[in-house]
């Protein structure tokens, strides 16, 4: 169960003049960028002598990083620099309103707790009960945030790592919220920014009108050439990940290629490709398949230009 | 929100939720360091399992223990020695068995998080699966309670052991995505039952709550015979919802093979086993709901009498008994409870037993318990006979 700490009248003054996403208490960098190779930051191995850190772990970034959230937000991640200790999230994680009250029931507890292979980054999910139209909880309680409302998600500084010791400083999270998102994300909508160069290396990158799931994002978009193999690169998010990049490994070919997306790639809702969480099952199943391809050509480079 | 309704309830909702689940026959990895056949009936090799992190335990046949590896998106079939069968009373009681496990452990409970226990059905030894955190990081640690106390690490090198890799989710985009890095899964519960294991999870990417079964010994060709399957949960409602199953039991329902299934804040629903196989989609029955606010840790079926019934151990409820006849007779349920907190559908008797973290079958009588003390807040490891609560 939550423990309500009431929260020192400084750090409240702090989280209300802040416009910034997250509030950082201890001087940390948040992480705004991050590879598919090493999803995250890059994990110490646990158990091992020595993985002994020098440092103390500390939280890389609160994810979605946008700082105006929708309704019916599924989850957040929280990534972290080193592994963490299992079994001790729900005693850490707060969601805090603007009057500083704790919002009662807002996450899903599971015994097991929902961690990558690695252990640094930690996936906490709403109640979909409370998500859901007409589902009980939903309609007694509401959904657990109001559009036109702040709230702060407070990670405490107690949390221990895989080595038991407290992290390097308690972080904040403050964001307002926006409407319920109940629209599936078009591939039709997004965009393509302009092409590469033939010959050159650099990155292509895709952008959405809206935010998308961060850790979905990173292994659910792949770019294949005409044959259709995949092109091997560096896989960049942008800010608010509302845009994906891929630095080829190799210079990039003139040719046809396509965008080629996972159908399970899920907005900040979880709303994916295919269907909308909240759904209504029987109306939604008729629905043709979605768009999961976004072709685009790049250009053979031209010759230098000549005097006739 | 206090004083109102705290959770979810689905069950209401139950109404109509549906689950959605994936179904398939899951491929088996050999680990590398495998050497030697041996354990022939079951296509185990010696070696040294590569276990990143002991979770959810279930028995096996002939000393089979299945390991659950939610790190790894695997689960180990693991023979462990043949203690001989137990000789006596099946009546043991384990007091302060955190300090017990601490001291066998070189630590102090505080650093404990018990993760799983199971009974081997023959020595009555408990097998416990612990996260220790140590100053040089989190260690995972199977270890083996005996009837008398005594608790001893079970060392995993060179053992008899297969594996099977489950963490790909079974679709066909998978195919486009070699390379990519696993999804988490978290393996929420297991159990086998006549040549199949079945291993509940879910994913925290894609929220998809998962369900597979895997034909035990495990299939040796890697990526073979996955077959998606969409389960409905329950009837009415229009809305879905992909509630993780937290506990299940596989049960004989007229005759026929049947999973039951717990959910967090908290249906019950059963599945005919048959169209878990065959039906691409297939509509589960909510029989139960066990009240708002709560979610079912472990469930077990003993007979007493001549008469079934199932045991159920709940994060924020007594134990539960409910009678395999009323789950038989129940409708389904298809309207919500009236208010909070209130249970509906097949009744159950709460038993007056609090603070049950882990249950498992001892035997067709005796079940197995480990119990937060309300006045000490120590644990007991303990059984129990089904008859106590007859009389």
């Amino acid at each position: 169960m939550p423990r309500r700490r009431p929260l020192r009248p400084l750090t409240w003054a702090i989280a209300i003049a802040s416009t910034t996403a997250i509030v950082l208490v201890f001087a940390l960098r948040p992480s705004s960028r991050s590879t598919a190779a090493a999803a995250g930051p890059r994990p110490r191995a646990a158990g091992s002598p020595s993985a002994a850190p020098v440092s103390a772990t500390a939280i890389a970034g609160v994810f979605p990083s946008a700082s105006v959230l929708p309704a019916n937000l599924l989850r957040f991640s929280i990534e972290f620099s080193a592994p963490m200790s299992r079994g001790r999230a729900y005693e850490h994680v707060r969601l805090v309103d603007s009057a500083n009250r704790e919002v009662d029931r807002a996450f899903l507890i599971l015994d097991e707790e929902l961690w990558d292979h690695a252990r640094t980054r930690f996936t906490l999910l709403f109640d979909p009960g409370r998500l859901k139209r007409t589902l009980r909880a939903n309609v007694e309680l509401g959904t657990p945030l109001r559009e036109g409302r702040r709230y702060r998600l407070t990670i405490d500084r107690e949390w221990p790592d895989a080595t038991g010791r407290a992290l390097a400083g308690r972080v904040e999270k403050s964001f307002s919220v926006g409407p319920a998102d109940r629209a599936k994300p078009r591939v039709a909508d997004w965009r393509v920014d302009s092409p590469p160069a033939a010959l050159s290396r650099d990155p292509l990158r895709v952008s959405f009108p809206e935010p998308l799931d961060r850790a979905l994002l990173l292994s659910s978009l792949t770019i294949v050439d005409a044959r259709g193999a995949r092109i091997a690169g560096r896989v960049t998010l942008g800010a608010e990940e509302r845009s994906w990049r891929l630095t080829p490994d190799q210079p990039w070919s003139s040719g046809a290629y396509r965008v080629r997306v996972d159908p399970r790639l899920e907005d900040l809702a979880g709303n994916n490709l295919t269907r909308v969480f909240d759904v209504d099952r029987t109306a939604d199943e008729r629905e043709a398949a979605p768009q999961t391809e976004r072709p685009f050509a790049i250009a053979p480079r031209r010759a230098p230009a000549t005097s006739p | 929100m206090k004083g109102k309704w705290p959770v979810v309830s689905g069950a209401l909702l139950v109404t109509g939720v549906v689950s959605a689940f994936v179904l398939a026959i899951a491929p088996a990895g050999r680990s590398a360091s495998a050497v030697s056949a041996v354990g022939a009936p079951f296509a185990l090799t010696s070696g040294t399992p590569d276990i990143k992190s002991a979770g959810v335990l279930a028995f096996g046949p002939d000393n089979v223990l299945f390991i659950g590896d939610s790190d790894a998106g695997a689960v180990f079939a693991v023979q462990v020695p043949d203690a001989g069968p137990a000789a006596g009373t099946p009546r043991f009681r384990v007091d302060a068995f955190d300090t017990k496990l601490a001291q066998a452990l070189g630590t102090t409970p505080d650093t404990l998080r018990i993760r799983d226990l199971a009974v081997h059905p023959r020595s009555r030894d408990s097998y416990v699966t612990v996260a220790v955190t140590r100053p040089s990081g989190e260690e995972s640690v199977l270890v083996k309670v005996t009837p008398a106390g005594a608790v001893e690490r079970v060392a995993l090198a060179q053992v008899p052991f297969s594996k099977a890799e489950i963490a790909n989710a079974p679709t066909a985009a998978d195919k486009d995505r070699g390379g990519d890095p696993l999804r988490p899964l978290t393996i929420t519960d297991m159990s086998y039952s006549d040549g199949q294991l079945f291993v509940a999870g879910l994913s925290g990417e894609g929220f998809g709550s998962t369900f597979r079964r895997l034909p035990f010994p495990f299939a040796s060709r890697a990526g073979a015979g996955m077959t998606g399957v969409e389960i409905y949960h329950t009837s009415h409602s229009r809305y879905e919802t992909q509630s993780p199953i937290t506990a299940f039991l596989p049960l004989q329902l007229g005759g026929a093979p049947h999973l039951l299934a717990g959910y967090t804040c908290a249906p019950l629903a059963t599945f005919p086993m048959a169209e878990l196989t065959s039906r691409p989609k297939v509509r589960g029955k909510t029989i139960a709901e066990l009240g708002g606010g709560n979610r079912p840790l472990d469930m077990i079926e003993l007979t007493y009498n001549g008469k079934r019934h199932v045991y159920i151990a709940n994060s924020h409820r007594t134990l539960m008994r409910m009678a395999v006849d009323d789950i038989e007779r129940a409708a389904p349920m298809t309207t919500a409870v009236p208010d909070a907190y209130v249970a509906a559908g097949a009744p159950y008797v709460a038993i007056a037993m609090v603070g049950v973290l882990q249950l498992d079958k001892l035997d067709a009588g005796h079940f197995v318990s480990l119990r937060r003390d309300t006045a000490s807040g120590r644990l007991t490891l303990e059984s129990h006979p089904a008859s106590m609560f007859w009389q």
